[in-house]
């Protein structure tokens, strides 16, 4: 009872738990799940996930054609301003 | 002293319209508002050039503008907004389970569903390229300030995106401060 032997297995055990809870977090971040690491912060490769999607939505709208009315704008403006 | 604008000034606004439109719709995600940011942008611009010193980042001034005018329209219809937030939360509890897939759609609902400040910031550092210090500057506000907020940001996309898997439907109720 609480010998040496006792205490190392205790903490060995302990160890493999926080490992295993470990590896469940960082498979969920590679899933997009709500995954953090140890500081509380989201795991790089859920960090980069939220990136590309968000990257994805912006480019999406930049790559299109500018609206004929906000062109036509621009040419209203260069005309009032040049008097 | 006001001059007629300058033929590199002018391509440089063209060059940024697709910008300021990808910003416009990211921030409000509505095309048909986003478009209307953009066109009150220009105006405020063109009426403006005077304060606008050519060789310093255009870019960066045109998002200020639109970013100011998205934020005191967005004061005054307040109520409004929030009953949309509302709906826009309802649309995405209908949504079928799909574990750990984020979808395209789920992701720009969830984006709509982040704190005005929170989604700007996201936005202008992990979208439009800009610097935490340049960022900064657009909104108004400190560095830290916009490091902490594009880290909540992430955060709590990733709890609502995260929400189908925990079948959690609390972090669709709370509201920001």
């Amino acid at each position: 009872m609480g010998t040496i032997v006792d205490q190392v297995e205790k903490k060995e055990r302990r160890r493999k738990l926080m490992n295993a809870g470990k590896t469940i977090t960082q498979a969920t971040g590679a899933q997009g799940g709500v995954a953090r690491s140890s500081e509380g912060g989201l795991t790089p490769s859920l960090q980069a996930h939220i990136g590309r999607h968000l990257r994805a939505v912006y480019d999406e709208v930049a790559r299109e054609p500018i609206p004929d009315r906000l062109l036509q704008l621009l040419k209203d403006l260069e005309r009032s301003g040049d008097k | 002293m006001r001059r007629g604008v300058s033929e590199s000034l002018r391509e440089s606004l063209v060059g940024e319209m697709t910008n300021l439109r990808a910003f416009g719709v990211s921030l409000c995600g509505d095309r048909e508002r986003a478009d209307d940011l953009v066109q009150e942008t220009l105006l405020k611009a063109w009426n403006h050039l005077d304060s606008f010193h050519e060789g310093t980042n255009l870019k960066a001034w045109l998002f200020t503008i639109l970013r100011n005018t998205y934020f005191s329209e967005r004061r005054k219809r307040r109520r409004e907004v929030e009953d949309a937030d509302g709906s826009y939360a309802a649309t995405l509890a209908t949504h079928p389970e799909q574990h750990g897939h984020m979808d395209m759609q789920d992701f720009r609902v969830a984006l709509t569903r982040l704190p005005d400040d929170q989604r700007e910031a996201l936005i202008l550092v992990g979208a439009a390229g800009f610097s935490y210090e340049e960022a900064a500057e657009i909104s108004g506000c400190a560095v830290g300030t916009i490091k902490s907020r594009v880290n909540r940001a992430r955060n709590r996309l990733a709890d609502i995106l995260g929400m189908d898997q925990v079948a959690n439907t609390e972090s669709g109720m709370t509201t920001s401060a």
